[in-house]
């Protein structure tokens, strides 16, 4: 799998898309994929999540064990080789007052490190600039 | 050797700069600057501990007066953990230097670099939220900008860790002289 990370508002998206020819339709959306049943959901039909931020500030807002959220982090490593993840960046702020936002930040850096790990190749967007990190 | 390692919340800057210290054969310290006041820090310091278990690190705790810290061990190795912790000490706790805090740390770690050691300083990047704060917040993002501008002069090497992937701002990360 491939991780394009960046803050927001950097154009990770339209670098995303010309990068790897993504068609509009192949790219699935973090913040409208149905999560309900508690588990990742199915992503076969796609090549690409984008805001991949939104889908874990749901799993936080809905409550999800620790063990439904580990399970989402292996699924997501279960991707197909050329499928392309698309993530803001939201750690690099002070720590939230609030519970909801530490625990936020902290499964969105955890789970991109993770991903980072075993990823193909990694990209930081900046200014819609792409810097290969790895 | 000075080196820091920047990075956001759950960025892997710690996991990193454990890897870089241990990539020093030498006597290993680790100054732990977190104080436990809820369920929630006492899991983020059992989590620190359990990643640095049977690594070596003789743990030393201090939340407050890096300054006063006496080690004297000539080409071992200190891992401070983390400069943004110790900051928020300084600036909150009864005693702490309040608005010398950004020097008092400069200054307790150039007195261990003085001691011998070589260092490895963590700090934190809080710097592109783009949120109004409090007062109190800004003074100690203010502070916090200022300590790791300080401590990036005086380092040899500066990293950015990002997802744990490392970027070098400066020199390259080798501990041994």
């Amino acid at each position: 799998m491939f991780l394009v990370i960046g803050g927001s508002h950097q154009g990770k998206m339209a670098w995303a898309q010309q990068q790897f020819n993504l068609p509009a339709d192949k790219i699935a959306d973090g913040e409208l994929l149905d999560i309900s049943a508690g588990k990742m959901p199915d992503l076969s039909a796609y090549q690409a999540l984008y805001g991949l931020h939104n889908l874990l500030r749901r799993v936080v807002e809905a409550d999800w064990t620790d063990e439904q959220a580990e399970a989402l982090q292996a699924e997501l490593l279960r991707l197909p080789t050329d499928f392309v993840l698309i993530c803001d960046e939201v750690g690099a702020g002070l720590v939230p007052v609030e519970h909801f936002g530490r625990a936020y930040r902290e499964l969105v850096g955890r789970t991109c490190c993770l991903l980072a790990k075993e990823a193909e190749g990694v990209w930081r967007i900046f200014c819609g600039l792409p810097q290969r990190i790895k | 050797m000075l080196a820091l390692v920047l990075g956001g919340a759950a960025s892997g800057k710690s996991e990193y700069a454990e890897a870089l210290a241990m990539s020093l054969d030498a006597e290993r310290f680790y100054i732990a600057t977190m104080q436990s006041y809820d369920a929630e820090s006492e899991r983020r310091i059992a989590r620190h501990r359990e990643m640095r278990r049977n690594k070596g690190f003789i743990t030393v705790e201090r939340a407050l007066d890096l300054a006063g810290v006496q080690i004297e061990h000539h080409g071992g190795v200190a891992l401070l953990e983390c400069a943004s912790t110790l900051l928020g000490n300084e600036l909150c706790l009864p005693g702490g230097a309040a608005q010398n805090s950004a020097e008092a740390i400069l200054a307790g770690v150039l007195n261990l670099r003085e001691q011998g050691l070589n260092l490895v300083v963590v700090s934190n990047d809080v710097f592109a939220e783009g949120l109004d704060y409090s007062p109190e917040m800004t003074e100690y993002v203010r502070q916090l900008g200022l300590l790791n501008r300080s401590l990036a002069a005086e380092a040899d090497c500066v990293v950015e860790v990002v997802c744990g992937l490392p970027l070098y701002h400066k020199g390259e990360p080798r501990l041994v002289d």
